[in-house]
């Protein structure tokens, strides 16, 4: 780290007011940090129990497809998924969490399970629907945990950064420059006491 | 060609129908390979030896299903065949619906035909000029002007042209009755009602449970000459609950309860099986009887549903316990 060292007072004042900003600095960047992983870990905690309901929902929906799929032949099912439901219609939108932007779905326009669809084919029809807005909740959340987990190294990075490299050597300059500048000081208070007694001894002889 | 020799040859072909026992080992195959070559040695063998997908499979059992009714249609004296061709109009009234929603949906005239029951030997229709038409409102256009099927001028949408091509089957089928011998006359209708019976209540079962509007259930009844009449039906309905029927129809008891508990796939399985049980349980007094005839068409659809199920059961890994649930004749 090239920090154009100078041996100086002011420089040392300087250094110190740096260390003390990243001294800031690391104490906000550690909130950031324990707050992306609160941000995080309720996110995972949203994400398991949505992905648990989804599973669910897979398993009966394909079960119920498979179910009615052989009862009703494959003719009635593929010509149904042939009648118009309209296309669903999404929105992303960003939301900031932390100062990580992370995409927020919104449905502008679901598609419609309409009067053309086959009665004995609604109930599986609904199912499926109702499944895509909870893929799509779990879409949002993989995103979001995606980007904060991301963020969240990056975070890590520089919060260990600073602790372990940016501060000690900051200190370890501070203290290595304070003695420097105290050494000077004392070598400076000889020089002055032996020209003082050189001095005094002239005067003594004249 | 006698109807004697019709029933004779009928109950021929009846024989050759596979066994209840048979189609149960079938249930437990493990792949559709399994499955074909345990059918290898059957009437469905040479078809199935080619066919490599479940669509493909289905469509082996299809034409294998179609050729047995054309076989059996060659046989009938002209009066009889006037009868069973109306009889068989229902997989082409299968197939226009599905030409119809695919219609809807734009698909190709390729994706269509390859769906299709190949029925064109009862078919009084020309399927090969309806798949051309370019939308729907041209479809039924041409529906309508071949004045096969009477379909009224406001056909708002796809459940109201099946409802109206049922409507108009039913029609035609109970009017053909006079076409078979007088003896049979009373089961044929019997059966005949009791199909529409359960269709209906089909209807006011989904509508009961909010799967379809009560106007526009009311709307698809089908009058029932030989069954519960609409207007009863449209008054249960008026009640708003499922429960209504289940105390007025206890012989239907788990046909109803499969539409309350969810459980749609197995509504049509009970409904098919409730009419071949109707079919079977009828004591017919003589070996040359036409209700034979009529006996072996609903078998012979019970055989093609079932392996057709069986075949998608075993694609989609259905537990072998479950496919037995989905079959009409086990």
């Amino acid at each position: 780290m090239s920090l154009g060292v100078r041996y100086t007072r002011g420089f040392l004042l300087d250094l110190k007011r740096r260390l003390s900003f990243v001294r800031d600095a690391h104490e906000l960047l550690e909130m950031k940090r324990d707050q992306l992983i609160r941000e995080i870990r309720n996110a995972i905690t949203r994400l398991k129990k949505i992905r648990g309901e989804v599973e669910e929902e897979v398993e009966e929906l394909y079960r119920d497809l498979a179910l009615t799929h052989a009862a009703y032949g494959s003719q009635e099912l593929l010509s149904a998924s042939w009648i118009p439901g309209g296309k669903m219609e999404l929105e992303i939108l960003p939301r900031i969490v932390m100062g990580v932007e992370v995409p927020e779905l919104k449905i502008v326009k679901a598609p419609s399970i309409g009067k053309d669809c086959p009665p004995h084919i609604i109930g599986l029809a609904r199912k499926a629907s109702n499944l895509i807005v909870k893929l799509l909740e779990l879409a949002e959340l993989e995103a979001m945990i995606e980007r904060i987990a991301e963020d969240l190294r990056m975070t890590n990075v520089r919060v260990n950064a600073l602790e372990k490299v940016v501060i000690p050597t900051y200190e370890e300059l501070i203290k290595r420059i304070g003695e420097t500048i105290e050494q000077s000081q004392l070598e400076e208070f000889m020089r002055v006491k032996l020209v003082k007694k050189a001095l005094a001894r002239r005067r003594e002889a004249t | 060609m006698s109807l004697t020799y019709l029933i004779c040859r009928t109950h021929g072909y009846a024989s050759k129908l596979l066994r209840k026992d048979f189609i149960r080992e079938l249930a437990a195959c493990r792949s559709l390979q399994e499955l074909a070559e345990r059918l290898s040695d059957t009437e469905y063998g040479p078809k199935l030896k080619v066919a490599g997908t479940v669509l493909d499979f289905e469509k082996a059992l299809a034409e294998v299903f179609a050729n047995r009714l054309s076989a059996l249609l060659e046989l009938a004296p002209s009066r009889i065949k006037d009868f069973i061709e109306s009889y068989l109009r229902r997989y082409e009234i299968q197939n226009l619906v599905w030409i119809a929603r695919m219609k809807l949906g734009g698909a190709s005239e390729g994706e269509i035909e390859r769906l299709l029951i190949p029925v064109k030997g009862v078919s009084r229709l020309d399927v090969e000029s309806l798949i051309k038409a370019k939308n729907l409102s041209e479809l039924i256009n041409a529906i309508r002007e071949s004045k096969t099927y009477q379909l009224p001028e406001e056909v708002e949408n796809i459940i109201d042209f099946e409802a109206e091509l049922w409507r108009s089957y039913y029609a035609q089928i109970f009017k053909k009755l006079s076409r078979i011998p007088l003896s049979d006359r009373g089961d044929v209708k019997r059966l005949l009602g009791l199909e529409l019976d359960l269709i209906n209540l089909k209807t006011c079962m989904l509508s009961a449970v909010g799967k379809l509007d009560r106007p526009v259930a009311e709307k698809l009844l089908i009058d029932n000459p030989a069954g519960v009449s609409r207007r009863k039906l449209v008054r249960l309905l008026s009640k708003g609950d499922e429960r209504i029927f289940l105390e007025h129809f206890p012989g239907y008891r788990d046909f109803l309860v499969s539409a309350v508990s969810g459980d749609d796939w197995l509504l049509e399985v009970e409904r098919f099986r409730i009419v071949r049980r109707f079919a079977e349980s009828l004591r017919i007094p003589r070996f040359v009887n036409f209700f034979y005839v009529v006996k072996y068409l609903v078998d012979l659809e019970a055989e093609y549903r079932d392996l057709r199920t069986i075949a998608i059961a075993v694609y989609h890994g259905v537990p072998p316990e479950s496919r037995l649930r989905l079959l009409v004749s086990v």
